[in-house]
């Protein structure tokens, strides 16, 4: 009796933390997620000003009003972007200014995801850890 | 108190508890993004610098910014303080519930 109440126990114990575990993977895979849109949507702006560098000048393009409406507009001037640098306040640089500080934000973005895959590879060795040691814990407490 | 109103006001005080991380998370990235702000201001790249208030974006000086996020931080460094005191309060209410229901 004694031994089934102790192992009642230790299996409540290990299913919290399991649960603990993987909500936190959860939290986790959710922050990879922003992480990777961030870099994608940097990656796009990169795009975006090398293409105005080389061939905006003059250019007209079609300027998103909401709602899927556009209105015609033309590219005056290329050699500057104005860029949010956080804090609601934002700077006009040049081009290849605004380009070496998005590459240098997607590279901090790439080494966060990498510590943060490594979190979640760590949370998922401890889940294969406790995952086998619940499920025979579980047949015996039905066993018995 | 019955151990059933001690069950129900130790996960209010959890949600509660929940609610104060959350807003001392958004703080401190809004304290980290005025950081990072200010980083790129001192970098000396900026031709013009612009501020955001609501809609409107206004053309301000080097100064301005800067004055603008020294009294942002300090504003928000307040406000992180009065909430980590709330936090701190939440989380001895919950360890003494905590004890009450033997966790």
């Amino acid at each position: 009796m004694a031994s089934q109440i102790k192992n009642h126990e230790r299996l409540q114990k290990l299913q919290d933390e399991l649960r603990s575990l993987i909500s936190q993977a959860d939290y986790l895979r959710s922050q990879i997620d922003a992480v990777n849109s961030t870099i994608q949507d940097l990656a796009a702006v990169i795009e975006v000003l090398d293409y105005l560098k080389k061939h905006g000048e003059g250019k007209t393009v079609l300027v998103p009003i909401g709602a899927g409406n556009f209105i015609r507009a033309r590219i005056e001037k290329v050699e500057t972007v104005v860029m949010g640098v956080g804090g609601r306040l934002s700077i006009e640089a040049s081009i290849e200014d605004a380009r070496k500080m998005l590459d240098e934000r997607i590279s901090v973005l790439e080494d966060l995801r990498l510590d943060l895959l490594r979190k979640l590879e760590e949370i998922n060795r401890k889940i294969n850890e406790i995952l086998p040691q619940v499920e025979a814990l579980a047949r015996q407490e039905q066993k018995s | 108190m019955s151990t059933t109103e001690a069950v129900v006001k130790l996960q209010k005080l959890y949600t509660q508890y929940n609610q104060v991380v959350n807003q001392l998370l958004a703080l401190q990235t809004r304290l980290h993004e005025l950081k990072e702000a200010r980083r790129y201001l001192e970098k000396g790249v900026a031709r013009k610098i612009y501020r955001e208030i609501a809609r409107l974006v206004i053309e301000v000086t080097k100064d301005e910014a800067e004055k603008y996020i020294e009294e942002e931080e300090e504003l928000v460094r307040l406000r992180i303080k009065k909430l980590e005191e709330e936090k701190n309060k939440l989380l001895r209410e919950i360890r003494g519930y905590e004890k009450i229901l033997g966790k």
